[in-house]
């Protein structure tokens, strides 16, 4: 980001000037800040469509499907689900991994790409890391459910108590309980922070319009404003957007970007020693916390794609969410996809190099054994189809990269099933041997799963602003459109045609300002 | 939420740049305790305010090293002095197995302070019915505010601010 000088060459306005060379800029320069606050706030005021009701009962149906289950489950034991011995670890966990994994793409696009300067974020930071949110929130669900006996899961956490007991530190279960509650403790504030100064906005809006419609008879109406009034002025603590309150607030933002990307790389691996501290052959790999970390970040994307298009067309948002941005998450997608196919292939590798016989075995099981449909299917899903990614008119199609989204999905949901399940089936004695089933019931609490995820998030799309209007008007190219072209900074599209697609730096500016 | 002045001036802007340079004129001109209003910060206006650093990055820092050395004496205390036990042959103080945890609590700490000192910095707290100079000062209004005891004073902030392309100015604490 440029900073301004204090005194300016003669000709040159403070962001930094002239329009280079015809690079596209993030925002279509025809949209002013007022079109940013009144297209973003319009859910938040306005009543959903009946397209918004049909998807919302259909998630709080698969929610209350679910909540039965899980009901029967807490009243009959866990007994009436899959797992037995050997496989004790089965559909429960590999949801956990699942949507953990999901969770990481929203903190990777708020942290990593901040620090980055990738400014193209600006419009896709605040609903990626609400799915974020979301996701780590149904992950919470499945290991507290898999432990039994849920209403003593407080056991896991470490305080004086009457049974005199502490809990295992050196055990990585534990550590995932702590990784994971951090992380979500994190992702949750550093949303909550981001969102202060927007929810301001929706507070002001709301007291705009209540002052319009003061002498109008519609009481109903009015009384919903108030209501989101005042729950807007909660939440936005009395942000008032003094620029003494943005210093310190993006400092603070800027650190919470420092802290959460060691802490997103962290916990997909902390999660992936769950596995790779034990012996279990397909397990006992020192491949896993890189490899889960790419994979989360390739699901993750995956599901940013399966949120966005719908979200973007369904709330008029294309013109912030353009085909840039999901053109650029294509190509993340293919990215890791890539890097996931070279830890698929490189644990075969190692498997046949160490001449370890049985992690020979399990990689032999895996390929050719009964369950080879799942590892053949997370193999297509997540190395072959998003290879058609190369294509610059695939990654700008919608349907087609949606229909690619959910291959991923199912995907990267068979790599962890392939990962837990299979290894488990085939341990050190053949007389353990088995063939892993899900019950009706493993099923249903995955459906719930997915109609917690789809209720919050669809939630979220009519209460809160789903995108960060306050930085979305920083990278407007021209804050007040309709009048002259004030030549403010203008933030192109990295890897456009000629340009390195970054803000300048001043001396550059200064550059320009003298050669003009 | 910074303070409004007992006496001065508030200018209202449209655009970001009239505001910089109405702010560094005002500066310029001698006019101390400058403050502004804007929906998204402006990046480099703190300069031109002479607006200082913030100490939220100096206490996540303490934040992290506090939040880290809890998390160690937590785990060595409990497996070697409170209440020791063998597992599987492991020595008490394993504190390679340790690492992680003392990450996560340092990590945690740190995000914590630094959300609560943002919170402290800005004197922000839930508060429905906040009084605000103008509703669209978070949508796409500027706004400078200049304090000024004397008749004088306002008149000469008035005719810079006019100057520099306010499209209204209001006087406080008539």
């Amino acid at each position: 980001m440029s900073t301004a000088p204090a005194t300016h060459a003669p000709g040159l306005t403070l962001h930094g000037g002239m329009i280079p060379d015809g690079t596209e800029p993030l925002v279509d320069p025809k949209y002013s800040m007022r079109d940013v606050t009144e297209d973003v706030l319009k859910p938040m005021f306005t009543l959903p469509p009946l397209l918004w009701h049909v998807a919302f009962g259909f998630a709080q149906l698969c929610l209350a499907i679910g909540g039965v289950a899980i009901a029967i489950q807490m009243y009959r034991g866990l007994g009436i689900l899959g797992i037995n011995n050997p496989v004790g670890w089965g559909i429960y966990i590999t949801n956990f991994v699942f949507w953990v994994g999901i969770g990481h793409a929203g903190t990777l696009i708020s942290a990593i790409l901040f620090l980055f300067r990738q400014k193209w974020r600006t419009a896709i930071n605040r609903s990626a890391e609400a799915m974020t949110i979301f996701a780590v929130q149904c992950a919470g669900l499945f290991p507290l459910l898999h432990v039994g006996r849920t209403w003593k899961a407080y056991w896991l956490i470490p305080y004086p108590n009457d049974r005199f007991l502490w809990v295992n530190f050196r055990s990585p279960l534990l550590w995932d309980v702590f990784a994971v509650t951090t992380y979500v403790t994190v992702s949750a504030i550093f949303w909550y922070t981001g969102m202060i100064p927007d929810l301001a906005t929706a507070r002001d809006h709301a007291k705009k319009r209540l002052r319009s419609l003061s002498r109008s008879p519609l009481k109903l109406q009015k009384g919903v404003l108030h209501l989101q009034r005042f729950a807007y002025g909660t939440l936005s603590m009395g942000w008032k957007g003094s620029v003494r309150d943005w210093a310190h607030y993006e400092r603070a933002y800027a650190q919470f970007a420092w802290l959460a990307t060691p802490l997103v790389l962290s916990v997909h691996s902390v999660v992936s020693f769950d596995f790779a501290v034990s012996l279990i052959p397909g397990w006992h790999t020192t491949i896993f916390p890189p490899y889960f970390v790419a994979g989360a970040i390739f699901s993750g994307f995956g599901m940013v794609i399966t949120l966005l298009v719908p979200m973007r067309r369904f709330l008029r948002l294309e013109h912030y969410i353009t085909m840039n941005h999901l053109d650029l998450c294509n190509k993340v997608i293919l990215f890791t996809s890539m890097i996931v196919g070279y830890a698929y292939l490189m644990e075969f590798f190692v498997a046949w190099y160490s001449e370890a016989q049985y992690e020979r075995a399990q990689f032999w099981y895996r390929i050719c054994g009964p369950h080879a449909w799942a590892f053949w299917t997370m193999f297509t899903c997540n190395v072959v189809i998003p290879q058609v990614f190369w294509s610059r008119r695939i990654r700008r199609n919608l349907l087609v990269m949606f229909i690619i989204s959910l291959f991923v999905n199912v995907g990267m949901w068979f790599e962890r099933f392939n990962i837990f399940v299979l290894s488990l089936e085939r341990d050190f004695l053949p007389a353990n041997w088995s063939y892993f089933v899900p019950t009706p019931f493993d099923v249903a609490v995955t459906v719930a799963s997915f109609g917690l995820f789809f209720t919050l998030f669809l939630g979220f799309c009519r209460v809160l602003p789903t995108l960060a209007m306050a930085e979305v008007k920083s990278v407007l190219h021209n804050p007040n459109a309709g009048g002259t072209d004030r030549g403010f900074e203008i933030v192109r599209w990295p890897s456009g045609p000629g340009g390195d697609g970054h803000a300048r730096d001043e001396k550059e500016v200064a550059a320009h300002g003298a050669a003009s | 939420m910074a303070l409004l002045p007992k006496k001065g001036l508030v200018a209202f802007f449209n655009d970001p740049d009239d505001l910089v340079h109405a702010a560094a004129q005002a500066r310029e001109e001698g006019f101390k305790n400058l403050d502004a209003y804007t929906p998204y910060p402006i990046h480099g206006i703190e300069e031109v305010m002479g607006i200082g650093r913030s100490w939220i990055p100096k206490a996540a820092l303490a934040a992290l090293i506090a939040g880290a050395t809890l998390g160690f004496t937590l785990q060595y205390w409990t497996h070697v002095m409170d209440w020791p036990i063998n597992i599987g042959g492991k020595p008490l103080n394993a504190w390679p197995a340790f690492m992680v945890i003392v990450f996560e609590s340092g990590v945690l700490l740190a995000a914590l302070t630094n959300f609560f000192g943002m919170f402290i910095a800005c004197r922000l707290l839930p508060n429905a019915f906040v009084q605000t100079l103008d509703d669209d000062l978070t949508n796409d209004r500027f706004a400078l505010v200049i304090p000024a005891k004397t008749e004088e004073m306002q008149q000469e902030a008035a005719n810079l601010v006019q100057r520099m392309g306010a499209d209204e100015i209001r006087v406080l604490g008539k």
